[in-house]
């Protein structure tokens, strides 16, 4: 699942766009698909995140990004269902696959160091947008420690799978404790090596490559503002025409 | 006994990380599993524990499918020390960590803490009993998973790197222990990369590389194999390599592996047969 959120190196247009553009179109689609109610518009969305990712070359990890949620969407499917309609169910699945979709295209075009560099440009203090890069970092290395402690607790009889659910989430204890102290060592480690290495000698930070807005930059947020304006618009004012509406069932 | 089966293994859909494993392994034998970072050997022991299922193959001990043993007999017969102890550390106290898996198997109170003091008086940290293991240093941490095990008394041990992190006395300390598991009868199977570890033990020696069993056999014969090195990226034992820097000046009847066997080669070459005996 956290292939999904991983960095592809890539050579794109997409992954060539400045990290803000990246951010502004990324939070005005899931904008959009969280105002829309309409499955028309949602499906359009969802089409041109897809279309992006097939044009970022990230596409197919896109895809099993999303079948690794499969068991959340049908969740997700059967309790609307079940609270409301079939249609009600249908719509907020497409949001919740656009939303994915979305996200998922974001991390994957975009380098946690511009991530950084775009926290630090929004003058947050650099102690948290440090924090945030590192932890975002590490959150690969902490699944493959969960299971070679998962094995080192099987192997000396845990069963992570029999037994009431108490023991189930007791079991789990023994996941977390060495997972916090292997974590709380690294932290550590980490903040020794950086201030070995000069980190916060100096107030002013440089950044090797400065951001730089172009205009292929700015056509892609004038654009996606625009299409974002028209779904408002249609949504909360006109409506959509009947030939572009897609009638879900009741 | 130990038999596996053609196995392979991926952890990726198409990329095999264990290719055509196929040895058996009997009862009572020392084997070192020796090969580069990234050969397949930590998977290979997590698949006879039963930890992970062979994409092919099979793996069977005293005759049954692995895959067929409920866990908690797999436990009492198997016992792996991993070569991060931080990786299974979380008790307050060292005692309760090394009664952790007898309490898993369902032994009573009386039975687990015999067992807890003999394994930690065997290790030599009894004097530990009631610290926090997470206050001991990695060679002591390491000591307390291995105590874990031991404590279980299982009829074969899996160690992991177990020299890895250790100083000099904890290398010794652990070689002792191996060999005295030996003693008993039990099998031991030692996964690692230090040749010469490796070299003063003895053992039956299988080397992995790129995922395939390139070589098995006598230690002395794959430990001077510069060639089955090279193709594993080991490094000879230092005496190997000393005896093939002194080759053409003293002839070896058998090849050196170890310090003492140098010593008492060369000493006999010299005319001074019983100085260096160890």
């Amino acid at each position: 699942m956290l292939q999904a959120l991983e960095y592809k190196t890539r050579e794109s247009r997409i992954h060539d766009l400045d990290p803000r553009t990246k951010i502004c179109f990324s939070a005005m689609i899931t904008f959009s698909s969280i105002i829309s109610k309409n499955l028309t518009l949602l499906i359009v969305l969802q089409a041109i995140s897809l279309i992006l990712a097939w044009y970022a070359g990230v596409l197919k990890a896109i895809l099993k990004g999303i079948k690794n949620f499969i068991y959340f969407l049908v969740l997700i499917a059967v309790i609307n269902i079940m609270l409301f309609s079939l249609g009600f169910s249908l719509i907020m699945l497409i949001k919740f696959l656009v939303i994915i979709s979305v996200f998922s295209l974001f991390l994957m075009v975009t380098p946690s160091d511009q991530i950084l560099q775009v926290m630090e440009w929004m003058k947050l203090p650099v102690e948290i947008v440090i924090g945030f890069s590192i932890a975002f970092r590490y959150v690969s290395i902490m699944v493959r420690e969960a299971r070679l402690i998962l094995d080192a607790q099987m192997a000396r009889g845990l069963d992570f799978q029999k037994g009431s659910i108490i023991k189930k989430i007791k079991g789990y204890v023994y996941l977390l404790i060495p997972l916090v102290v292997l974590s709380t060592r690294r932290a550590v480690r980490i903040a020794e090596s950086m201030e070995a290495r000069g980190f916060g000698a100096r107030k002013k930070r440089t950044q090797l490559y400065e951001l730089k807005m172009r205009r292929r930059d700015y056509m892609i947020i004038a654009l996606v503002c625009l299409l974002s304006s028209l779904i408002f618009l249609l949504e909360f004012s006109f409506g959509l025409p009947p030939w572009m509406t897609i009638n879900v069932p009741p | 006994m130990i038999q596996v089966e053609n196995v392979w293994y991926s952890y990726v859909e198409g990329h095999y990380v264990l290719k055509e494993i196929s040895f058996s392994i009997s009862k009572g034998e020392l084997v070192c599993i020796m090969g580069a970072n990234g050969a397949g050997k930590t998977t290979l022991i997590k698949i006879i524990s039963g930890l992970l299922k062979p994409t092919r193959g099979k793996v069977f001990l005293d005759g049954v499918d692995v895959g067929r043993i409920p866990r908690e007999a797999i436990v009492r017969k198997i016992g792996v020390v991993f070569q991060n102890p931080d990786h299974q550390i979380f008790s307050e106290t060292v005692e309760g960590e090394v009664s952790f898996a007898l309490k898993n198997v369902r032994l009573d109170e009386r039975e687990i803490k015999e067992k807890v003091k003999e394994a930690l008086y065997e290790l030599g940290i009894e004097k530990y009993r009631f610290t926090s293991p997470l206050t001991l240093s990695e060679g002591e941490r390491k000591l307390v998973t291995l105590a874990s095990v031991i404590a279980l008394d299982p009829e074969i041990i899996m160690l992991d790197e177990p020299t890895a992190g250790q100083d000099g006395a904890n290398k010794r300390k652990i070689q002792g222990i191996i060999r005295k598991m030996v003693a008993e009868g039990r099998t031991v199977i030692v996964v690692t990369h230090d040749v010469e570890f490796c070299a003063e033990l003895l053992p039956r020696v299988m080397v992995m590389a790129k995922g395939r069993l390139v070589a098995d056999g006598d230690a002395r014969d794959i430990l001077t194999n510069f060639e089955i090195l090279r193709e594993a990226r080991l490094k000879p034992p230092v005496m190997v390599e000393l005896a093939k820097k002194l080759d053409g000046m003293i002839r070896f009847e058998k090849k050196p592996i170890t310090v003492d066997e140098a010593a008492e080669l060369i000493a006999e070459k010299l005319g001074w047969p019983h100085c260096c005996k160890p």
